[in-house]
């Protein structure tokens, strides 16, 4: 069964006409959900009543705003093997379902329409926009393991067994329901492809504004960092060894200079004695000694004289024997 | 942009917290961890800490920097509890920044706050979901850099544990990964002996104390650790969650409070304390508003009675008295002191000995002054226990 979530916003003019056309063209096992967020043209009303007519749910979302979160939302409640998700503003053309649907039945993980296969075409987009699409979309391209030609499309149906597996880690902020699935999805995923051409739009106002275009870029941040890390994450366990080894390496012949101290008990007291008399005799602060090696007839130790800027640092052997202190010897 | 608000905010309450601490002065276990004083944490953390100590605003850099890390952390808990309902989101936001650890702790250049950032670190990874991870080599990374960073981050060994024990790595590898730094940082133990003199005073201090009278103290620790109401129904949600790394934590936490009474290990409870109420939220109703108000009252009424701002240490005010009176060679201070004098000026510090006394130039009496002082010698300004030679 097919599952199409249509995410809306102001929609209420846009989904009388949108519902029904997709009833004509929609010959297989479906349901439609409609996820609202409590749009001040009542869109939700609108839809309750198309309930009556056709096999219709609506989300009515109070305390949430944004599209992808509206997406995972439906796809949360949907009941279909294939989830898929459009537009409510009657610019996608509703005959592509049947081969979205029909792609996911034939084995593909996931089966975008995309503006920028051949055929396809964003319509009549103003030059800005065009430009601005384009650049989003090759930003975009390079960042899923899962490469589409077209990662910023509304329009797109995913296996819902695919995506019960990638659904916990996704992040639905912004717009890009899309690109964050293919973020997501394994890079073994296979991934088919229909040429989408825009339609022009009839009613309601493009959402696209500044804080749209601001989620992305945070989006595209977020994905490039959490693939960087995925590709860099072969190489955690090996770093955990060297670093492992360079401390090792670097505590290992201090501890043994200090072996005394830890098999001989007669060592630590004479050592605690040199040290305690050494530092009485030069009123030095016990916490200002680091004790580098212990012999059997003397204590070699730093001392910091710990000061802001550069410490002046010394090192001096203390005599077990005769309690006199003298430069190290090297 | 509503995110970069708040993040904007809670940056501005972090500055608050590190102002508040700059009238206290650099404190002598602080002045230790700035001055890279190797006793009695590891390397790691003083190291950083001390690599700018020849700056200026050394201290207030770093004042700036913990508070910060640790009140833009309430980004983990807010993700933790992105499901429930806003009134709860917003609650425990709250407890996490207005508790009274946070308040007293966050903008201290201290390990203890750290180690609560670390373990906080570990307690969201714990609650953050379930299922197998590959991330195993990761957390033992973050592992061994927060063990190297303070002694305390043992404490969360059983997260760290649970964590690594639900990666998708073979069990000797968990093993590894888990034991090696600890071993490792045994070794920097034995690698630094007077680390280990040091702990053995610090546990023996106090051994006097009755064990009514550790009990009490501890109690009080945890108390302050969440706010009193925080405290009571964060145990509650650790004991009722039947998570090895949550109540295991929350022991070990507990013991070692038994062992150290500083109230400054409260914050240590803090995390550990949120979990918990996460815990108890993600399976039933809490009723998040009485609780929110209550910390928030506990922590006004906690700061009314303790209020976080102490009178500095005097160690700042002499060196700049010595400084204008031209005082050169070693500082001699009789009586007990910390290492905040170390910090405050450039004079090498000494403890008095009366043989020192014709080498010295400056002397500084916090005990009762010795008779020496002959014609060799002057008081500095009003002050008359500062001398400085002639």
């Amino acid at each position: 069964m097919l599952s199409l979530i249509l995410p809306t916003y102001n929609e209420a003019k846009n989904l009388p006409e949108l519902i029904p056309a997709l009833e004509k063209v929609l010959a297989i096992p479906h349901e439609i959900i409609v996820v609202d967020d409590d749009s001040p043209d009542r869109t939700w009303e609108v839809a309750e009543e198309l309930c009556k007519q056709y096999p219709v749910r609506v989300l009515r979302r109070r305390n949430h705003r944004g599209l992808s979160s509206a997406v995972v939302d439906g796809f949360a409640i949907a009941q279909g093997n294939v989830l898929a998700v459009m537009d409510s503003d009657l610019q996608h053309d509703p005959h592509i379902l049947l081969d979205l649907y029909q792609a996911i039945q034939n084995g593909a993980d996931i089966a975008v329409a995309s503006r920028y296969r051949e055929g396809g075409s964003v319509g009549e987009w103003v030059t800005g926009r065009r430009l601005l699409s384009k650049a989003g979309t090759r930003l975009a391209q390079w960042l899923p393991p899962v490469h589409s030609s077209d990662p910023m499309s509304g329009f797109f149906a995913v296996n819902s067994a695919s995506y019960d597996r990638i659904a916990t880690k996704l992040r639905p902020t912004g717009f890009k329901i899309l690109l964050e699935v293919l973020a997501h999805l394994p890079p073994q995923s296979r991934i088919f492809e229909v040429p989408l051409t825009f339609l022009p739009r009839k009613h309601g106002e493009s959402k696209l504004n500044l804080k749209v275009e601001w989620d992305f870029v945070l989006q595209i941040l977020r994905i490039a960092v959490m693939r960087f890390a995925q590709t860099i994450s072969f190489a955690q366990i090996p770093l955990f060894f060297v670093l492992s080894l360079i401390i090792l390496a670097m505590l290992l012949p201090k501890v043994w200079a200090m072996r005394l101290l830890y098999t001989d008990a007669h060592m630590r007291s004479r050592v605690q004695s040199a040290l305690t008399h050494a530092a009485d005799q030069n009123g030095w602060l016990v916490s200002d000694l680091l004790v580098q090696s212990v012999t059997t007839d003397h204590v070699r130790v730093l001392h910091d004289e710990h000061r802001r800027g550069p410490d002046v640092v010394a090192c001096l052997d203390l005599s077990l024997t005769s309690s006199v202190v003298t430069p190290c010897v090297k | 942009m509503r995110k970069v608000m708040l993040a904007l905010w809670l940056e501005l309450y972090a500055l608050f917290l590190a102002v508040l601490q700059i009238f206290n002065g650099v404190r002598t276990d602080e002045a230790k961890y700035l001055l890279n004083i190797p006793y009695p944490h590891p390397p790691l953390a003083r190291a950083i800490l001390s690599s700018i100590d020849g700056w200026s605003y050394q201290e207030f850099f770093w004042r700036i920097v913990f508070a910060t890390l640790l009140v833009q952390s309430v980004w983990l808990l807010l993700r933790l509890v992105h499901d429930l309902r806003p009134a709860a989101r917003i609650v425990v936001a709250m407890c996490w920044l207005l508790g009274c650890a946070m308040v007293y702790q966050a903008g201290t250049i201290m390990m203890a706050p750290l180690t609560a950032l670390e373990g906080l670190v570990f307690l969201y990874l714990l609650l953050r979901d379930d299922e197998r991870h590959d991330n195993a080599g990761w957390i033992a990374l973050f592992w061994i850099l927060s063990l190297f960073t303070a002694y305390q981050a043992v404490l969360f060994a059983p997260a760290v544990w649970v964590l690594l024990r639900r990666s998708k790595s073979s069990a000797p590898l968990q093993m590894l990964l888990f034991f090696i730094p600890l071993a490792l940082l045994a070794l920097y133990t034995f690698s630094n002996p007077l680390a280990l003199a040091s702990m053995t005073l610090q546990a023996h201090k106090n051994a006097d104390d009755t064990v009514v009278m550790r009990i009490l103290d501890s109690l009080r620790v945890w108390a302050l650790g969440g706010s009193v109401v925080l405290s009571i129904v964060g145990t509650y949600g650790i004991l009722r969650s039947r998570s090895f790394g949550l109540i295991g934590s929350f022991v070990l936490v507990a013991l070692y409070v038994l062992l150290a009474r500083y109230d400054y290990y409260a914050i240590l409870f803090t995390p550990l304390f949120l979990a918990g109420v996460i815990v108890v939220l993600r399976r039933r109703f809490l009723p998040m508003l009485p609780i929110g108000v209550f910390t928030v009252i506990a922590t006004i009424v906690q700061l009314a009675l303790y209020p976080p701002v102490s009178p500095p240490s005097t160690a700042s005010f002499v060196m700049q008295e010595l400084s204008v009176a031209h005082a050169s060679g070693a500082l001699l201070i009789n009586g007990s002191f910390g290492h905040e004098w170390e910090y405050a000026g450039t004079l090498e510090v000494k403890r008095y000995e009366p043989q020192l006394l014709q080498t010295a130039g400056a002397v500084v009496c916090l005990a009762v002054c010795p008779p020496v002082f002959d014609q060799y010698w002057t008081q500095v300004g009003s002050m008359p226990d500062v001398f400085v030679r002639k």
